[in-house]
Formats: structure tokens, sequence, C-alpha cells
């Protein structure tokens, strides 16, 4: 996950020169609370946000991190801030898990949403082992010895959601392992302490390269281009949706202009090459969802999540 | 390979990047002596700047502030008793004795050379042995994790200065400390009172500079009878750089031992210099025939502890070059500068970039002679420091460490933890509580109780622990290291019980 | 200063078991402090909930620990009254800390002087609150004289809004800055 922050710092060393345009939002520099510490996924993706928006509106938009508990601590710093537009911040689909498990009171809907900017799908990645080495013989071999097959997670966090939509879909039981960095757990997989683990393109791929490690498959609608030979997991029979999503959120009582100026800022961001190349480079898909279909998209996840919950407490 | 070697090297005595390397081991070593600023820091500010170089260049560069920022942290450790960076806390138990005993220079030469010997060292165990080395690393699982801890748990006995029991309470401090905040598992709070402050938990680095620097600080400005204000230093130092070169040689086995302890530490992810520092200050003073001068200016310890932290520079590499998986945060930094050049860091990176891998090889030597050189031609700029009258050095230093406490996180209520834990700190120095064991407990609490937990939900059956060869063999280790400490005090104990009973006055 | 001369000179000599005893009885102090608050937090992470997905729950450990500190804290107190009663009592503890105060009487004061400026930064902001403690730190530890108020001065300068305006510039790290004062 570390890999990423390299990409953020070029944004950071290119951020002077920008040309500036007229318009009357934003008028000075929008400070990024990203909730996440330095070098994550979050906090990579954010600074290419930022370093375009910086080209896009003229303004520089210094990114300051604020980690601790699960994002809870900058998000909460955040909704305190005046909703004047000129502190922006970040959400994903941990915020939603947090509130549902009882860790924050925020929720997507404490804030205003104002773009998905980026989409990173998940893959189902499997340990060299002598049971299993691919998903139909994952599946089998989980029915058959409930419990045997430990799955590396971040206990009541989005990957224990992934694992527990594939469990649910398939019936099946596995047994989990708190590992609370995508890093880790692919370590741990390498090692052989755990079996299965949900990972992304960029943490993990050289080792599927190698020989490794194995993708299983992956949770988007089609086959990504990266690993095109990895199946979906619609294919293999299970609708479910893994992915991790990233959005630009504004505070409550923020001025609808501001928040439409934003959306359009955000929107012309996303159309940049050099801003599409460097997320792909970082491991994620960018995309744009506008207000409403962004608020639309977090409804119908926390109502899964919401679904799933039960499963995750304890 | 000859041909992949010779143009990894070509690359980096290119004389361009020779001087970006002076550079870069210069702000290393200048970071790090700033108590509050460490090597990370130093490492992310950077960053930016490499991406306008060729990937090795830029590697280079960095590699560079990373050897530098290993030994900085030895210059305000000897001359402040301050530890510069988390990786020099075993530095300053010998060195700043040292440097008030009037041998200053003495103090940052044996640092220095034993800095520069221990980074040799572990470049020359990952050109050797990366391969095999990253593997077991790999392979440890939680059980062998915590069965390490356990083990390097034990060595505060050797941190305990004059009571045992203050010692241990100290030790257990500082794992309760680190229990405080979000538990590493699920996250969720504990102990926290509902708090703002307490909630995401005590940052180590805060513990850190507010247990030794602010502590250290405020006694500074004590007043014990005359108003001393004297130079520290004698006028005429001689640093008696080549003299101290075969001192420090003439003892191999010691700083043959630190160095492989900080490779191990370094090659294990997760661990890094601040435990291979302490670890290898503590084997020191267990193998040396003279346990009792450790702790009063010992030049074994110097070399031990500063041999230590800088050989974990090349142990981190290991994982990375070999595996791609790095050993610390520092690692990770420098994979995602090669990554920004299309540049994978994987299993595959001897293979695909072999002129690569031997230019940072190649560089990592470089920088050790570099840092050498450096630290040799500014060691008297640096004695400087403690000719500054303490109106100025104190506050000033104060101020660092706020900066580095608040740059961590941006987080204001940081800094309040910084001052209560400062005024914690020094009450506890004012009662001769021993300082350095709580700052392991803070280190190797979460590790232990991470790795305890996960060993658990892999396996409910506690008895793996005792099956595992490994663990097994550190566990008992870790055993054999309580008797021989409980052995050796009893033993120290009667030698000196007049002499104790000194100690205790005020 | 030349009370304290003479005070130290007589510890030295003659009293050694009462100053000693004084010393432990500040450590028992300590003792039963950190042992009280170590059983409040090991009660309450008993209390934590545990979870279904692991033998040990989020409270086991802390629990453990702090059991382990109140255990060892209860012991040092054993120890240390013993060595109180062994030493002979406790005269002269008011004295003893008084001058204990008094040996430490700029630390305190700059303590105090730290606390404050870390209490009003997040209203002054990171410059001015730096300048006005780096300022007033200098002096209480050199003395008033007109040479020091000048250095002083400057030295507050260079490192409050010198060290601000280096890391805003230069290295793109923002330092606190204050409701009423945005410097």
């Amino acid at each position: 996950m570390f890999r990423k922050i390299a990409v953020a710092a070029g944004l950071m060393a290119a951020a002077f020169a920008a040309p500036a345009q007229a318009q009357s939002y934003p008028e000075k520099p929008i400070e990024f609370i990203v909730p996440w510490g330095p070098g994550g996924g979050s906090d990579t993706l954010m600074r290419i946000v930022a370093q375009g928006l910086t080209e896009e509106t003229g303004q520089a938009v210094p990114v300051i991190n604020m980690p601790g508990v699960g994002g809870n601590v900058g998000l909460a710093e955040f909704a305190k801030r005046p909703a004047d537009g000129y502190t922006i911040s970040q959400i994903h689909e941990g915020l939603l898990v947090s509130n549902q498990t009882g860790i924050t009171e925020l929720n997507w809907d404490s804030f205003i949403p104002v773009a998905l900017v980026a989409s990173s799908p998940q893959y189902l990645t499997l340990s060299k082992n002598d049971n299993f080495s691919n998903f139909e013989e994952l599946v089998a071999y989980a029915k058959a010895h409930p419990g045997a097959v430990r799955a590396g997670v971040t206990l009541g966090g989005i990957p224990h959601v992934h694992i527990a939509m594939i469990e649910e879909a398939m019936g099946l039981q596995f047994s989990y392992v708190g590992y609370t960095d995508t890093g880790e757990r692919i370590r741990a997989l390498m090692g052989g302490n755990i079996d299965i683990a949900i990972g992304d393109i960029s943490s993990a791929k050289q080792f599927v390269d190698n020989g490794d490690l194995i993708y299983a498959a992956v949770g988007t609608e089609e086959r990504t281009d990266d690993a095109p030979d990895v199946p979906t997991l619609k294919e293999l029979g299970m609708d479910a949706e893994l992915v991790i999503t990233r959005g630009v959120v504004l505070p409550k009582g923020t001025p609808q202009e501001t928040v439409d100026a934003l959306e359009a800022h955000i929107e012309k961001v996303m159309q940049r090459e050099d801003v599409i190349k460097l997320m792909k480079n970082a491991g994620a898909d960018p995309v744009f969802y506008g207000q409403e279909k962004y608020s639309a998209y977090l409804d119908k996840l926390n109502a899964t999540i919401a679904k799933l919950v039960g499963k995750l407490e304890g | 390979m000859l041909d992949a070697f010779l143009a990894g090297a070509h690359q980096v005595f290119a004389f361009d990047t020779l001087t970006y390397m002076l550079i870069g081991s210069v702000a290393g070593i200048i970071a790090a002596a700033i108590p509050g600023f460490t090597v990370t820091m130093a490492i992310i500010l950077t960053l930016p700047l490499t991406f306008a170089m060729e990937p090795l260049q830029g590697v280079s560069v960095m590699l560079s502030v990373y050897v530098g920022g290993y030994t900085g942290g030895l210059i305000s450790a000897a001359l402040l008793g301050i530890p510069g960076t988390p990786s020099s806390v075993a530095t300053t138990f010998d060195a700043f004795p040292m440097a008030r005993k009037g041998e200053p220079g003495r103090a940052l030469s044996l640092g220095i050379w034993a800095s520069f010997f221990g980074t040799v060292i572990s470049t020359i165990v990952l050109i050797v042995a990366a391969p095999p080395l990253a593997l077991i690393a790999v392979k440890l699982g939680p059980w062998e994790y915590f069965a390490l801890i356990v083990f390097a748990l034990t060595i505060v006995a050797s941190l305990v200065g004059n009571s045992l029991i203050r010692g241990l309470i100290a030790g257990v401090i500082g794992l309760g400390i680190a229990t405080i905040g979000p538990d590493p598992m699920m996250g969720k709070s504990r102990l926290t009172f509902d708090t703002d402050l307490l909630m995401p938990g005590l940052p180590f680095l805060v513990v850190l500079i507010g247990i030794f620097a602010i502590s250290q600080l405020l006694s500074e400005v004590e007043i014990h009878g005359k108003k001393t204000n004297q130079a520290l230093i004698p006028d005429v130092i001689d640093f008696k750089t080549w003299k101290v070169m075969r001192e420090v040689l003439m003892a191999p086995v010691n700083l043959f031992r630190s160095s492989m302890i900080g490779v191990l530490i370094g090659a294990l992810p997760g661990a890094g210099g601040s435990i291979a520092n302490l670890l290898a200050y503590d084997q020191a003073k267990r193998s040396s025939k003279n346990p009792e001068k450790f702790g009063e200016g010992c030049a074994d310890g110097v070399v031990a502890s500063e041999a230590g932290n800088s050989a974990t520079a090349g142990g981190g590499l290991i994982p990375m070059i070999a595996l791609g998986i790095p050993g610390s945060a520092v690692d990770a930094i420098l994979m995602a500068s090669l990554m920004v050049h299309g540049i994978s860091v994987g299993p595959r990176l001897i293979m695909d970039h072999a002129d690569l891998a031997y230019g940072m090889f190649i560089a990592m030597i470089v920088s050790s002679l570099m840092m050498l050189v450096v630290c040799v031609a500014s060691m008297r700029l640096f004695l400087r420091v403690t000719d500054i009258p303490k109106q100025f050095i104190v506050p000033t230093v104060i101020i660092c460490c706020v900066i580095g406490a608040f740059a961590l996180n941006n987080r204001v209520t940081d800094l309040y933890l910084l001052g209560i834990i400062g005024l914690v700190g020094y009450g506890l120095k004012s009662l001769d509580y021993p300082l350095a064991p709580l700052v392991l407990g803070v280190i190797l609490g979460p590790i232990a109780e991470t790795n305890l937990r996960r060993a658990l939900m892999s396996d409910p059956d506690w008895t793996t622990f005792f099956t595992r060869p490994i663990s097994a063999i550190l566990l008992a280790a870790a055993l054999l290291s309580v008797i021989f400490s409980v052995r050796s005090i009893l033993k120290m104990r009667k030698k000196n019980r007049p002499a104790t009973d000194e100690q205790d006055g005020d | 200063m030349t009370v304290k001369v003479t005070e130290a000179a007589a510890a030295d000599t003659g009293v050694s078991a009462a100053s000693r005893a004084r010393t432990e009885l500040a450590r028992l102090i300590s003792y039963i402090v950190f042992g009280g608050v170590s059983v409040v937090l090991s009660s309450m992470a008993a209390g934590l909930p545990t979870s279904r997905w692991e033998p040990l729950g989020a409270g086991t450990f802390p629990k453990l620990v702090f059991a382990l500190l109140a255990v060892l804290c209860l012991i040092a107190a054993v120890r240390s009254i013993i060595e109180i009663v062994r030493a002979g009592g406790l005269e002269g503890v008011g004295a003893a800390f008084t001058q204990w105060l008094y040996v430490r009487r700029v630390a305190i004061g700059l303590f105090v002087l730290f606390a404050v400026y870390l209490g009003v930064m997040p209203w002054t902001g990171f410059s001015l609150a730096s300048f006005v403690f780096l300022l007033i730190a200098q002096l209480m530890i050199a003395g008033v004289s007109r040479r020091t108020v000048i250095q002083s001065i400057i030295a507050a300068l260079i490192f409050s809004v010198g060290l601000n305006l280096l890391f805003a510039e230069v290295f793109n790290v923002f330092l606190p800055r204050g409701v009423l004062f945005a410097g």
C-alpha cells in the first residue's frame, strides 16, 4: 500500500505551476483533509485528485493527513469546519461499515457527497496450497471442511464485508484472522499463515505473476484490463460487487452553488489524461459519479452493509 | 552479471548523483539529529525531489538520507542525552555519560565508526544472503513474532538501572500505555474515557519525545548548587579519529554480533531500528566481562547500539529487494519512488532490473562512506551545539519537539499528550525510574498483542507456540535470558551492596 | 544558593538514612498512584465486550497488563514501607519537599509555561504562541538583562515565525493555525 505514496508525491512536486481560471469559487486555497495516513490508498488517490484540482482551479489544494480510528478522527474534525467549500474531505466504504458496527456515529449522510472519483477492484487472492488453486476448488474444499480455510481480514472492516459476502453467497464458513493492512495480508499469504485474502492489483500483482499467489476472482462487473484471465464473481455464479470506491465530500450546510461548482471542477479533473494515468498506476479505476448518482450509490451500499452487519458484529 | 554491476556502478558514480547523495547525506544527518524529527519524515520530504531523477539516482539519494539518518540520531543522543530518532534510545545510555565525562569527541567518533561498519556489514549480508533470509522472514507466522517479542521483552532486565522493580514497573506501564486507544484488531476503542484526547491512542513518537526529550530538557534547567553554565567541552578536543577506528575494530565480536542483530531485526517486516538498537545493547552488556561499566560511558555500549541500528538499514532492504516486501515505512517509501518510474519492486526485481539492484548495493556502500566523511568533517561543528547556552538550546529543542509531534498526524490533541507525557516522564525520572523499559514496552506491546491474538485466531491451540520450532527456540531463549538476568542481578547485588545505597539519595 | 549548598553537604554526611526514607516516601506515593490507576484500568478492560472472532477479546491483553502492573506496584509499595520503617521514620519531609521543589523551580516554571503554550496554541496559532513561549523561556533561564532580551527576541523570532514559514513554504507542512490569529 505504501507503493502508492510515490505517485502522490510526484504530484506534489508538480503542484506549483497552475493556470488560473476566472470563477468565483474557489477564491483561495482549499484544504483537503484526508482522514488516513500518508502512503495509503486513499492518500495517494486523493493527492492525485488534489493535484488535478489545483491545476483546474488555479488554487492550491494542500492535502492534510489526519489518521486515526478508521478515519473517524479526521472526519470528526472535518465536520466541525466551516461549510464554505474551503475544506473538503474524502470517504470510502470503511466509514459505512464503521457506522454500522458502532465504531462511529458519522455516516455518509453526515456529509454532502459531491463526487465519486475512484473505484479499486478487489481480487480474491489465494495462497499456494495443496487443497485448492481456483475458485471452484476453494468452494468445494470449504464446503467439505467448514472453518478450515483461514481468511485474513480487517475484522469489522471492508475486507471482512467482502469475505462475508462470498461466505453468504456460496454458503461457506471460513475462519478469520485479523490483519489490518493489505501489505500484511499479502505477506501472510506468501508465508502460508493464511489461505485467502482480498487484495488489490498494486499490492499482489507481482506475486501472482511470479506464481507465488493466485487471483481466484475479481469483484467487478466485467473482467479487468490488468488481469484479463481472472474470472469475475458474476461468471462464477455470485451476484456481488467487491470494490472500494472513494469520493469527495463537503460538510453539511455548504451552499448548493458551491457544491455544484466543486462537482463541476472535479468532473473536469476526472477527464484529465494525467489524472487518469496516475490513478491507473495506483491500482484504481478513475470514474466520475456526480452528487445524485454518488448519493444513490452510497444509499444502496449502506443497505447491503446493513444486511451483512449481523455477520460482522462481535 | 558483471555488465549489470558495471551499469549500476556507472550510474551511481556519475558526478551529479554523487552531489545529490552528498546533500542527501547531510540532510539525513541533520534531520535525525534534531529531536522530534525523524528519518521517515526526511525521506518523505526528499521523495518529491527524486521524481525528476533517474530511478537509480533517486533511490541512491534516498538511501543516502536513510544511512545518514541512522547516524544522525547519535549526535543528540551523545551531546544532549535525547535520542534524536526512535532508533537511538540505547545510544543515550553510554554515549551521553561519556560525553559528560569530557569525552564527547570520542563518543561521537565511536558511534560514527560503529554506524559505518554496521552499515557495511549489513550491506554485505544483503548482497550475499538476501533471498534465503527474506524467505525465512516471510515464513514467520504470528507465533514466531510473539515469541520474538517475548524474548525482546526480557532485555528490560538490562535496562533497569538501580532498581529491578522500578524497571519492571516502567516496562509494564509502557505495555499499558500502548493499549489505550483503538484496539489493534477491530478498532474498538479501549480505556479512552470517551475523550478526543485518548481516542486515537498514544502515538509512539509522541511518547518517545515526551518521555525522553521533554523530561531531559526540564532536568537540564534544574539548579543543583552552583549555577553552572560552563562549557561542556574542553578547549582542545582530539577526536582521535583513527585511534577510535582501531578501537572499534579491536572488538570485532561485539561489532559483528551487534550488526547481525541489526540485520536480522531489520529483515523482519515491522520490527525496526529501535528494537535492534536496544537488543544489540542488551546482548553486548550480557556478554561483556564488565557489565557494571555499561551505563557509565562504556565504549562497547556505544558501538553495540550504533552498529545495531545502522545495520537495520541493510537488513530492511533484504525483504524489499528479494521479495518486494518493505521491512519498514522507509523501505516502503523507497519502493514507492521506484514505482513512480514504472519499476515494480517484487520477487522479479533482481532478474528484471539487475543493474538497479546492484546499483542499490553500491549506493549503500557509497552512502555509508559519505556519512563517514560528512560526520568526521563536521563533528567539530556539532560539538559547538554544546557551547550554545542553555537558554537557547532548551526552549528551541522544545519547539522542535512540538513540531515533530504535530506534523506526525496533524492533531492538536497530540500536543496535549506530549505535555502530559512529558510531565509524567519528568516525574518518573526524578524518582529514579528507568525510562528505557517504558519506551521498550510501548514499542513491543502492540506487536505482542496483535500477534498473540492473531496466533490464537489462526489456531486456538496454545501449544502451537511450543510445537513450531522457531517459536519454541525463541521462547526457550527468553526463559534462559530471564534466568541469566536474575543470576547476574543477584551477583551484582552481592558485589555492590553498599554502593547501591548511595544511589538512592537525590 | 548558599543555603542549598550547606543543606546538600549536610545531607551527604549526617542524615542519609532520613533522606533515603524521604525519597522512598515519594516513590511509595508513585507506587500507590500507579497501582490504583492500574486497578481501575484493569477492571475497565475486563468490562470490554468479548469477540466471537477470536478467543482473546479486545480487553484481555490490557486486563492482564494492568493487573500485572497492580501486583508489581503492590510489591514495590510493601518493600518501600519496610524501607521507610527500617530507616527510622520521616522527620523533615516538609522541608525536604520544599527543597526538592526549590531545586526544580525553573524546570517547574518551564513546564507550566509549556502547558500554557500548548493550551493557547489553538487560539493564537503556532507562530505567536511559540514566539512568546521562546521569549519568556529564554529570559526565565538566562535572567533579564538588556543583552539577553535582545538576543532572546532575535532567537524567538527565528524559531517561531521563521520555522513556520520554512515548513509552510518549503515543506508544505502546516503548523497549527489560530482562531484569533492566522499566522
